[in-house]
């Protein structure tokens, strides 16, 4: 099996050189700040559990097989991070992050359709309620088995599928619903 | 013609359909325009979803995180800093006040070692006081006069009080310094 690119990073991490771990966080960060973003739905609060996530990893970085691949271990350690948030913290009006619009450059025609659309996937996610946001993430992003899902969410299967399913549901017809370009 | 669930369109668009299963479904989907379509609107959800493009990062987060994993030292309350100024204080006077009994316990180990003894501090003490009692008679007013004496079990009282402050001031000063912050100090 070939050796995880981050192996050496990882062990030295272990021995606790945060500077190893932030290159580990160089490499990773934009994966995970893209989960974040997707559970979270703002821009600044996706960044706060990105570097919560890190953090945790670190803690946690004993346990983690240096064998194994690092980016997919992070990735749904954010997402459990953010899952963690959303519970703690009951769900604000669902609000598009303005700052999002505010960066963006003009763009052609066609990017900007394509931005407007994807604009329009991110708003109907955020509309999610979080356990289904859940699923969404690790099943479609993180493509994680209907078992696996449930394992890590520590929900019975059939909750997962149900979860998932509905929340695949709302997206459909919130999407189909807004207007056309 | 019984239609097809939602959840097997789920499971089919999934792959998580057992093979005789799936092949149940082909072959309903091609005889059923209604479920068909219904797949159709699922199958775009898929397509949506991993079309999805992904966002820049506006900033490095590694900087935050190293910092937030590098112990950092807690600053001093104001209190303990006082405390280890009237330490330092207290650890001095107690070292000068402890010489004679120091003498006492080692003065066969260390013959050559001549320290002044209590009274001739006293003695100077005393001749300071009277020069700088003199100075102030000019003045019109009396200096007090401080007159001490030194047992034994003093001294010890002493040596013990400030051993003590010693260890529980540095236990303050010592205590774990490298707890890893938490997201609200990292802002």
């Amino acid at each position: 099996m070939e050796a995880s690119p981050d192996r050496d990073l990882i062990l030295r991490a272990r021995r606790g050189e945060a500077e190893a771990f932030g290159e580990l966080v160089r490499a990773h960060q934009a994966g995970v700040f893209n989960v974040c973003y997707r559970m979270m739905g703002e821009r600044r609060e996706a960044e706060d559990m990105a570097q919560e996530a890190f953090i945790r990893a670190y803690q946690r970085i004993g346990t983690f097989d240096a064998e194994r691949p690092f980016g997919p271990w992070m990735r749904r350690v954010a997402a459990n991070v953010c899952l963690n948030h959303l519970a703690a913290h009951k769900p604000e009006a669902a609000e598009l992050d303005e700052e999002r619009d505010a960066d963006s450059a003009p763009l052609p025609e066609s990017g900007r359709e394509a931005r407007e659309e994807a604009e329009q996937v991110r708003a109907a996610l955020k509309g999610l309620p979080s356990h289904y946001r859940a699923v969404v993430e690790l099943r479609h992003y993180q493509e994680m088995s209907y078992e696996e899902i449930a394992a890590e969410l520590k929900i019975p299967l059939s909750d997962v599928k149900s979860h998932l399913f509905r929340a695949r549901k709302i997206l459909a017809e919130t999407l189909s619903h807004e207007p056309s370009h | 013609m019984n239609h097809l669930t939602d959840e097997i369109l789920n499971e089919y668009l999934d792959n998580t359909l057992p093979p005789a299963a799936r092949a149940v479904a082909e072959s309903h989907l091609r005889a059923c325009a209604d479920c068909e379509l219904r797949l159709d609107e699922l199958a775009d959800v898929f397509s949506a979803l991993s079309a999805l493009p992904e966002l820049e990062l506006a900033r490095d987060l590694s900087a935050d995180v190293v910092r937030a994993l590098t112990p950092q030292p807690m600053p001093l309350p104001r209190l303990l800093k006082w405390t280890a100024a009237l330490q330092a204080a207290a650890a001095l006077v107690a070292l000068i006040a402890s010489l004679p009994l120091l003498q006492t316990l080692f003065v066969f180990e260390i013959p050559a070692v001549s320290l002044p003894t209590v009274p001739d501090l006293l003695a100077r003490l005393d001749q300071m006081a009277l020069g700088v009692q003199e100075f102030f008679a000019r003045f019109q007013f009396q200096a007090p006069r401080l007159t001490l004496e030194f047992s034994s079990l003093f001294i010890t009282v002493a040596v013990f009080s400030v051993t003590l402050l010693w260890l529980v001031g540095n236990g303050l000063l010592l205590r774990p310094s490298n707890q890893i912050r938490s997201q609200g100090d990292l802002r």
